[in-house]
């Protein structure tokens, strides 16, 4: 005979995945907007414009649903959506890069297919791509999480808040990276700004940068190896001071 | 973890491959991710607080069990899971919490109830706790407690001392008269005989001895009194593997020992030694009365489970040879034998050559006191109503079995304990024998 409880039917915290939705909508159109705003989409609209006025645009739609239906078939339509928003950013972030392999081949090399829009807008967008990623990478988790939880017997009330507790911080610490990063290439762009004419020749401020990413690696990397609980301890090694049992005196 | 080392990894070489500043800054933005959510450790410094190591309760009774846990540090996911035996059954509450653990100390107090279905002796792992870090990128810490708390079901001993009907009070058998050289003299009467060498002079009775005057034989007459634990019940519980008929927790094995209990009981409260012979396995105690034999059965019936799970099946021993195991201790008095069983074509047999050796043991070849309280296991087997005709039916070919084994001189009280109860089925079943006599 069992001794648990019978397992709570399990479904989907609500109010998250509306927050996860919506997250991904954005980071969607956003991409499409900066996508739109390339010489690539441009190239297109000539070549379908020729067969059917505006029919990049239905392209565009067609590929979101086909996309969509994608996803509802792996079960997961958040994940295809954020891909091809992530395809869509591409051309607009790759028109920034200083080495241009495409340059020998295309005229203009990879600023004539994503040029047209200006590097902080690019930077915000890619921001939030990675803020998105990032959350569904933490929500996939915890919805795993919760599913076990509830397959073992928890209650559904204290799993969900358990969980949007959880995701809170987890949304906390997204922003704050975000934020943090924003920080960082403002600061880091105005260093180049202000010392190529004072100080460093052109073209050596990235070497402040590089210390700059050098400090932030090595501060993660000692953040991971700092040493922890140890991983699933024996029930006789698990004792004080981390888990203690002290009998109650009646 | 490896999914946002992954992201920033795949940033950091595509900026590198194409000298592109923005993705440097996207891989620096997933690196901070990491760094500020490895800032905060997962719960920590967690403390359960419980109630009582040792726990007792009876079979089918329900017990509260409480826990107070408390966290210091860390934030993310505590699930607590106190882990239930198996035949523990959930009646109220949950023994499986997930709590959400914040930046500020934590405390929660779980409580829960469960109905102990059978008896035995049962360790329950306290607060088994998994910490869960609220990202998922820490390492989830999983730890349990040194302590465990003890709990010792029971078996409830159905009771034969309530029986309130004046008219069956007296019915159920005690064990016949027999001498037992040893044991404390009582205040109860036996009968006069003749003065023997050693008789303590108090014990001799003046008036009697006063009316022999004038014959030949002076010899004075004694008073003889009962000898406490004179009378023996031995009884023989039946434990092969098919007495588990039934469900886990209601079968056949589960009633039998709690008649063996109740009876047990019954006659050491009536003063009597009584031995017990868990047969099929060689092991046995032997007849003794008082409050200890009570509670030494007791302890006993707490874990004895079938042959095959201690003995094995292939060392299973015949009741005859359970009597003959016994023997030393059958000389020279006339127990009572009761055998708990449930009677069917596997075990008639076997049933027939016991009552045999009953009969062989029994001194100066009297008809020993044999009751076998068949247990009718197949009743207790139906999962619905309409299961219960066939059970009904297969119960009914025991019917010339049982006709068999009274024919071999035992007296046969079958039982569904089901429907029944014991002392009913006990004291009219008897009255009716007697009345048939």
């Amino acid at each position: 005979m069992e001794s648990t409880a019978a397992p709570a039917p399990v479904s989907r915290d609500t109010p998250v995945e509306a927050c996860i939705f919506a997250v991904t909508g954005v980071a969607l159109a956003v991409s499409l907007a900066l996508f739109v705003s390339t010489p690539l989409h441009e190239s297109l609209s000539s070549w379908t414009d020729s067969a059917l006025p505006g029919g990049v645009y239905v392209m565009y739609l067609l590929a979101i649903v086909a996309v969509v239906l994608l996803g509802i078939m792996s079960r997961n339509v958040l994940r295809p959506v954020l891909y091809l928003s992530w395809a869509l950013y591409l051309p607009s972030i790759l028109a920034f890069s200083r080495f241009d392999l495409l340059s020998s081949v295309i005229d203009g090399g990879l600023a004539s297919l994503g040029g047209g829009s200006p590097p902080i807008l690019v930077l915000a967008a890619g921001l939030l791509l990675v803020c998105t990623t990032l959350a569904q990478g933490a929500v996939e988790e915890h919805r795993a999480l919760r599913k076990s939880y509830l397959e073992r017997g928890a209650g559904q009330e204290e799993v969900d808040t358990a969980v949007r507790s959880s995701l809170k911080y987890v949304a906390l610490a997204i922003a704050a990276s975000a934020a943090l990063a924003a920080l960082v290439s403002v600061v880091t762009t105005a260093l180049a700004y202000f010392g190529e004419g004072i100080a460093l020749p052109g073209g050596y401020w990235y070497i402040l940068f590089a210390v700059a990413g050098g400090a932030v690696i090595a501060f993660v990397l000692v953040a991971m190896l700092r040493p922890g609980p140890p991983e699933r301890p024996a029930p006789e090694q698990a004792q004080a001071p981390v888990l203690t049992a002290v009998p109650v005196k009646k | 973890m490896k999914q946002e080392v992954g992201l920033s990894l795949v940033l950091f070489l595509a900026g590198a491959a194409t000298a592109n500043i923005l993705f440097i800054f996207l891989s620096v933005a997933v690196l901070l991710y990491i760094a500020i959510t490895l800032l905060w450790r997962g719960p920590e410094d967690v403390t359960v607080l419980f109630d009582g190591l040792e726990r007792s309760a009876w079979t089918g009774e329900t017990v509260t069990f409480s826990r107070e846990i408390r966290a210091d540090g860390g934030i993310g996911i505590l699930a607590v899971d106190d882990r239930l035996p198996e035949h523990f059954l959930l009646e109220r509450g949950n023994d499986f919490h997930v709590f959400a653990k914040g930046r500020g100390p934590f405390h929660a107090k779980i409580e829960y109830s469960v109905r102990c279905t059978k008896r035995g002796v049962y360790l329950l792992e306290c607060g088994r706790i998994e910490a869960v870090h609220f990202s998922g990128l820490g390492q989830t810490w999983i730890g349990s407690c040194e302590q465990e708390v003890r709990i010792t079901v029971r078996p409830r001993p159905l009771s034969l001392r309530r029986l309130r009907d004046p008219r069956v009070t007296s019915q159920i058998p005690m064990p016949p008269d027999a001498l037992h050289p040893i044991g404390m003299t009582t205040t109860d009467f036996k009968e006069i005989r003749e003065y023997r060498e050693g008789d303590p002079f108090r014990h001799i009775n003046w008036k009697a001895t006063a009316k022999r005057e004038g014959t030949m034989n002076s010899t004075p007459f004694v008073n003889e009194f009962e000898k406490e634990g004179r009378k023996t019940v031995w009884l023989f519980l039946d434990a092969r593997e098919w007495m588990r008929t039934g469900s886990t927790i209601e079968n056949a094995f589960e009633y039998a020992i709690q008649a063996t209990l109740g009876i047990s009981q019954f006659y050491l409260s009536r003063n009597c030694g009584v031995g017990v012979s868990f047969y099929n396995c060689h092991d046995e105690i032997l007849p003794e009365s008082g409050k200890r034999q009570s509670y030494r059965i007791a302890r006993h019936l707490i874990t004895v489970e079938t042959v095959a799970a201690r003995c094995g099946t292939d060392r299973q021993v015949a009741l005859a040879e359970a009597v003959e195991s016994i023997r030393g201790h059958l000389c020279g008095i006339s127990p009572f034998f009761i055998v708990v069983t449930m009677i069917g074509k596997d075990n008639a047999s076997d049933l027939i050559g016991g009552i045999r050796a009953m009969w062989k043991y029994s001194p100066g070849g009297e008809r020993p006191q044999i009751m076998v309280l068949h247990v009718q296991g197949y009743e207790l087997a139906p999962a619905g109503e309409s299961e219960k005709p066939s059970a009904m039916l297969v119960d009914l070919e025991t019917a010339p079995l049982v006709r068999l084994v009274r024919k071999a001189g035992a007296f046969v009280v079958p039982w569904n304990p089901g429907t029944r109860s014991l002392m009913r089925v006990l004291a009219v079943g008897v009255k009716k024998r007697r009345r048939g006599r």
